[in-house]
């Protein structure tokens, strides 16, 4: 007979619109039995009262829909990003806000390093907040003047490289390619971008970049920084899912140490219609931690690399239209092929040009094979007016918005790629909220922190990193939307609702474990709640580093 | 020895992988490494396959075809880590993206000489894909990437569309060269040109004679002057459309002679590697549309050209 345990909470809050609130849930097999108070969960029978909660809050355990295993790779090289961020250890990486400081940590990595030879890897880099300074080789040549040095931006569209490495590289004043920053006087002055220019740079040193997130290693770093933050279903959006790649998978998660069920979806674009296949056998080895079936293809490339396709009047500054990594014409035989198949598909689309043509390519496949609650999902979307909004509500279509980028870039957005106007409506999550279209906002990691309670933060106060507020009341949900957005809307995106995203009988034992209630602080202060940890299926996984330290 | 970089652009449809498919299964004696989006419409004949190794088919001629699986940088470094160098790398660009940002390469890293941004044009639909409302600016980016453009679909449209076409792309594209794509055929040709060894078109592979390809040749043994010759190649009509030499400079010392290539209107000189040429003297040859030279073909350009 199997066990069963009731954990005794604070408060639980449940996202059951018919018991919002409870004090009790029993598991059993993994699974919830029950919620509700202690006396109406006794009627199951044998059981133990596990109280190690009785002072904290609970609510279904969180879900990021949208990230990358690469996050996990990233954790090989030394993050230099601008804001704190936890490693997968716990421990805070404190934010570097001066490039003095970028450099110093660097000059202390390059010190612990042995092979004189080796490249210095860093990652997590972002020029754009250091007031218009910035970052170059004469800077890096202080951490080595003989070690090559790459440090990848925050986009990973972009680096800064030393003069070690550009030396090594054939980099000169008469490299003939576009995307090699220049001092005044002609010299390279290391920052890197385009393609030639960043392969120049990758082909001496920086393969490791590509390397390190298909390891083993990677994907249990991915987990563990997921776990940190609260979350126990994360969403790998956008993998080749080589057979060493799902091999590599299937061993981590199989590993019930491991905290997190992972949704990894396969890369389609780079697949084509030939991944229809591969799906179908990839399938065939679902568990109940790792989960395939989604596809993800791309459309445009980003707002704050230009590159994302953007409608009239295009981009603030005067700067031409972005690019297509699939134009539409080809997204529609990809996304036909898949849909006929009944695979869900999540596109990548940032500027609103490309979520134009998304709309009307699934439009025009719906109208070739209507399939009821195909939920496929648009994800960024973050400059979609309202018109684009009443489209993917009658069309079926779901949407994950990239509320992070309101702090991250809402600032350079304001002033730079979209202007007032497009700034304040991005990311739309009250529009969505309005128009009934299902949503889910998501930090896209390693490309910003993974922590559903910020990226929930950041949909209810819509504040950039400078203080602008971006929008007026009907741009912001409430804290309780936003919570919803990070369990059972994100759930739902991932064709999950129905395992997962709410703590009601016969769904999957996966909690969020905070200090505090959510609903009960500030909503300025949201993405401040402690997590203490998480309970995966039952099993309790206390955060390493976290608040009450310890290791779990 | 460097690697000759191909890159091959060119909207969705085109008609990029028949050129693909003819090179990679061509009798040109060249190892060849063609990197494509995906295996799907490329069609190579089984008795000529010698195995598949992941995202790589071998063929017994030793060219090898590869996938990039939507990552182009990824497939470049793996690439760097194969024992086998080959002696050309033709890439294949998606449909969608500018050419000549992954052109660059060959510009930029000494492994590789680029040796031209070919763009495979759909005859029939590239003036409505020009002004379509999302594709439009790509279209004209790839058109202005190329040194050659490669006219496909010409068979779907009559000659008066074909014209106009022509008109529209040489408007578009002022100093671009182009070919038809019924000269498919001649695609090793366009891409591999022997110096010492020109074939006639109609000697292309025992194919159907392609006499509407002509082939012109010129030597001298007298030393060449650089600034002339360059002044002369750039005065090439459009209808020639590839030229090869390898030529002995009167400013250049050296023992070993310069070798020169043009594909569409790109042009490039370095100093011929290996094997040592023992030919003394200077030799060019060029293939293009029949009557885009004159009568006396090559030699006046090349006398022009003498010191």
């Amino acid at each position: 007979m199997s066990s069963t345990t009731i954990f005794a909470a604070r408060k639980i809050l449940t996202m059951n619109h018919s018991r919002p609130a409870a004090t009790h849930v029993a598991v059993r097999d993994g699974r919830i039995l029950g919620v509700g108070s202690l006396e109406e969960l006794e009627g199951w029978g044998p059981h133990q009262v596990d109280d190690r909660f009785a002072s904290k809050v609970l609510m279904p355990g969180l879900v990021e829909g949208h990230a990358h295993v690469l996050e996990g790779g990233f954790w090989d090289f030394t993050y230099v990003g601008y804001h704190d961020r936890r490693s997968p250890d716990g421990t805070l990486q404190p934010g570097l806000t001066s490039i003095d400081a970028v450099v110093e940590r660097l000059r202390a990595a390059e010190a612990a390093m042995t092979d004189p030879n080796a490249p210095l890897l860093a990652w997590g880099f972002d020029p754009i907040l250091f007031g218009g300074q910035r970052m170059t080789c004469r800077d890096l040549d202080r951490v080595s003047a003989t070690r090559p040095v790459a440090v990848l931006h925050a986009s990973v569209h972009l680096m800064n490289v030393n003069s070690a490495l550009m030396t090594r590289a054939g980099i000169t004043a008469a490299t003939p390619v576009t995307g090699i920053a220049r001092f005044p006087d002609g010299e390279p002055n290391g920052e890197l971008q385009e393609f030639a220019a960043m392969y120049l740079a990758y082909k001496v040193a920086g393969g490791e970049f590509f390397t390190a997130p298909g390891t083993e290693r990677a994907v249990w770093r991915f987990g563990r920084v997921a776990q940190l933050a609260g979350v126990t279903t994360v969403a790998d959006l956008y993998n080749d899912l080589s057979d060493e790649m799902v091999g590599n998978l299937t061993a981590v998660t199989a590993d019930p140490a491991f905290p997190v069920r992972v949704v990894s979806a396969l890369n389609g674009s780079g697949h084509g219609v030939d991944g229809v296949e591969k799906l179908r056998r990839l399938v065939a080895r679902n568990t109940d931690k790792l989960r395939f079936g989604i596809v993800k293809l791309m459309t445009d490339g980003s707002i704050q690399g230009f590159s994302a396709r953007l409608k009239w009047p295009g981009y603030y500054n005067g700067a031409p239209n972005g690019i297509w990594n699939t134009g539409p014409e080809e997204l529609r035989s990809i996304l036909a092929a898949y849909h006929k198949a009944g695979f869900q598909a999540h596109i990548h689309v940032n500027g609103d040009e490309a979520s134009e043509a998304a709309l009307e390519v699934i439009a025009s496949v719906l109208t070739e094979t209507p399939r009821p609650d195909h939920r496929h999902t648009l994800q960024h979307c973050q400059m979609a007016d309202e018109a684009q909004f009443r489209s993917m509500a009658s069309l079926g279509v779901c949407v994950n918005l990239f509320a992070n980028h309101i702090f991250y870039w809402g600032d350079a957005h304001y002033a730079l790629t979209m202007g007032p106007d497009r700034a304040n409506r991005m990311d739309a999550v009250g529009t969505a909220k309005r128009l009934g279209v299902p949503f889910a906002v998501h930090s896209d990691a390693p490309i910003t922190p993974i922590g559903p309670l910020f990226s929930a933060w950041c949909a209810v106060n819509r504040r950039t990193s400078g203080g602008r507020v971006l929008g007026g009341e009907a741009d912001r949900i409430t804290v309780e939307d936003a919570l919803r957005a990070i369990t059972l809307g994100a759930a739902y995106t991932l064709r999950m609702d129905h395992e997962i995203g709410s703590i009601e009988v016969g769904k999957r034992a996966d909690f969020t474990v905070l200090d505090v209630d959510p609903t009960e602080v500030a909503p300025e202060a949201l993405k401040d709640v402690p997590v203490w940890g998480t309970v995966l299926g039952g099993t309790v996984f206390q955060a390493p580093g976290g608040p009450g330290g310890g290791n779990a | 020895m460097t690697i000759a970089l191909t890159v091959i652009g060119g909207f969705l449809g085109a008609g990029k992988t028949t050129l693909l498919n003819r090179v990679l299964q061509g009798r040109h004696g060249r190892r060849v490494m063609v990197l494509v989006n995906d295996f799907g419409s490329i069609n190579i004949d089984a008795e000529l396959i010698a195995g598949r190794q992941g995202r790589t088919l071998e063929l017994k001629n030793g060219c090898a075809c590869c996938t990039v699986g939507g990552d182009l940088m990824a497939a470049l470094l793996d690439l760097q880590r194969r024992p086998d160098r080959p002696d050309d790398l033709i890439i294949e660009a998606s449909g969608v993206s500018d050419p000549m940002r992954i052109a660059e390469i060959g510009l930029a890293d000494p492994d590789y000489r680029l040796n031209a941004v070919v763009v495979v044009v759909d005859a029939e639909r590239v003036r409505a894909l020009a002004a379509d409302r999302y594709m439009g600016d790509t279209v004209l980016r790839q058109l202005a990437a190329a040194d050659l453009l490669v006219l496909g679909k010409l068979d779907l449209i009559d000659e008066a569309q074909g014209d106009a076409v022509r008109a529209w792309l040489k408007a578009t594209v002022p100093h671009v060269r182009m070919v038809p794509s019924r000269y498919g055929a001649v695609a090793e040709e366009i891409l591999f040109l022997d110096a010492d060894h020109p074939k006639t078109a109609d000697h292309v592979h025992g194919h159907a004679p392609h006499a509407d390809f002509a082939t012109w040749s010129a030597e001298t043994s007298r030393p060449i002057d650089r600034g002339r010759f360059a002044e002369a190649m750039a005065a090439l009509p459009p209808g020639v459309v590839r030229a090869k030499g390898v030529l002995r400079f009167a400013d250049d010392d050296s023992t070993r002679p310069a070798v020169f290539h043009m594909v569409g209107r790109r042009m490039s000189i370095e100093p011929l590697a290996e094997p040592a040429d023992t030919q003394p003297g200077s030799r060019l040859v060029a293939i293009g549309i029949p009557g885009a030279l004159g009568p006396d073909g090559l030699w006046p350009l090349l006398n022009e050209a003498l010191r």
